[in-house]
């Protein structure tokens, strides 16, 4: 799918959950099923496998999220798996979150961890984003093991990285020259 | 000569025959001959004898003539020889002078490639030294770097209040840092 494609689809779900009164909660529950997608293998390759009945892999979308998602949030999910662009449920997500944060005059920071954050310290995080960047931050976390410890962030183009991994990598550079 | 004197004496006892006529017949018949030999033949051997001699004489001359001849040829082929001696000796001193030349020419390139030999050799090795150093280097580097992050990974999975603490070093200092350049 390309960047196009993936906008209209962000623009025109996020017309809905507006006029559903709902655009952050959609957002926020579409970026949290993207992040849970992204980690689980099995997930995606069931939402993206044709040879399972389109019926057969809504219906896994909406065992998931019935109790913990609005419906406009599992109806779009659903309506992607559809359309058999299940491998496109991140980018869509992350520009409906960017959409959202725009209607609010902010902008996303998507902040990667190896563990949970607690909402103290997202709250601290959005904070400082805040203070640092000068803007209006969101702040939608995401668990990375790959991080080891510490925390990435990205907001637009930039990236701020205090993780452990990189700070390993400058360790490993500097022994190998 | 007894018989002939006994025979006359026994004859007359004179010196001549008893028949003088046989005495003028055999005189007469005598310088006939000796009038036919000094006529015909005397002339003809003295001829023969004097072409003899000259003949001698001329062979005496030719032969003297090739014997000046050979010993003319003989001293130029001397000093020919002693020539071909010299070009010998000159030939022989050019090619020593040569061969010298040549030898220490073939000393001086072989010492010099052996010297470029020696010097690419320990270039290589120094390369290669320090190849296998840096090889070295990066190989320990990557096994501390790999044991450090399996050591770190291991102990921050299980140690909640340090994987908070760099959560509040994020906040406090990673983004102060990375607000100055925007303030």
């Amino acid at each position: 799918m390309t960047t196009e494609q993936v906008r209209s689809y962000a623009k025109a779900m996020a017309e809905i959950a507006e006029a559903e009164g709902c655009l952050d909660e959609v957002a926020d529950e579409m970026f949290r099923f993207s992040r849970a997608l992204a980690g689980n293998d099995e997930l995606r390759n069931a939402l993206s496998d044709r040879h399972i009945p389109v019926q057969r892999r809504q219906q896994i979308v909406e065992d998931l999220l019935a109790s913990r998602a609005t419906p406009a949030t599992v109806g779009m999910l659903s309506l992607i798996v559809a359309s058999e662009r299940s491998k496109d449920i991140q980018p869509i997500a992350e520009e409906l979150a960017d959409i959202a944060a725009s209607a609010k005059s902010a902008e996303v920071a998507y902040v990667r961890a190896a563990v949970p954050l607690s909402e103290a310290q997202i709250a601290r995080l959005r904070d400082a984003l805040s203070e640092a960047t000068g803007k209006n931050i969101e702040v939608k976390a995401s668990i990375d093991p790959t991080v080891i410890g510490g925390i990435v962030t990205t907001v637009g183009d930039t990236v701020i990285d205090g993780s452990v991994r990189s700070r390993l990598a400058k360790l490993r550079d500097a022994f190998t020259g | 000569m007894n018989l002939i004197l006994a025979a006359g004496e026994k004859e007359n006892g004179l010196f001549f025959p008893s028949d003088i006529n046989e005495f003028w017949w055999g005189a007469a018949a005598f310088l006939l001959v000796l009038a036919f030999l000094a006529w015909k033949v005397f002339p003809a051997a003295r001829r023969m004898m004097r072409n003899n001699a000259e003949k001698v004489e001329g062979e005496l001359h030719s032969a003297e003539e090739a014997r000046a001849a050979s010993e003319s040829r003989t001293t130029e082929l001397r000093s020919q020889l002693g020539d071909i001696s010299q070009v010998r000796e000159e030939l022989m001193s050019d090619a020593r002078t040569a061969a010298t030349r040549l030898e220490a020419d073939l000393i001086a390139r072989a010492e010099a490639e052996a010297e470029e030999t020696r010097r690419r050799g320990e270039a290589e090795v120094a390369l290669i030294r320090r190849q296998a150093a840096a090889d070295l280097q990066t190989e320990v580097g990557v096994w501390v770097s790999e044991a450090a992050e399996a050591l770190i990974a291991e102990s921050l999975r299980t140690d909640a209040s340090a994987q908070e603490a760099l959560v509040d070093a994020y906040i406090t200092s990673d983004l102060a840092a990375a607000a100055e350049p925007a303030n």
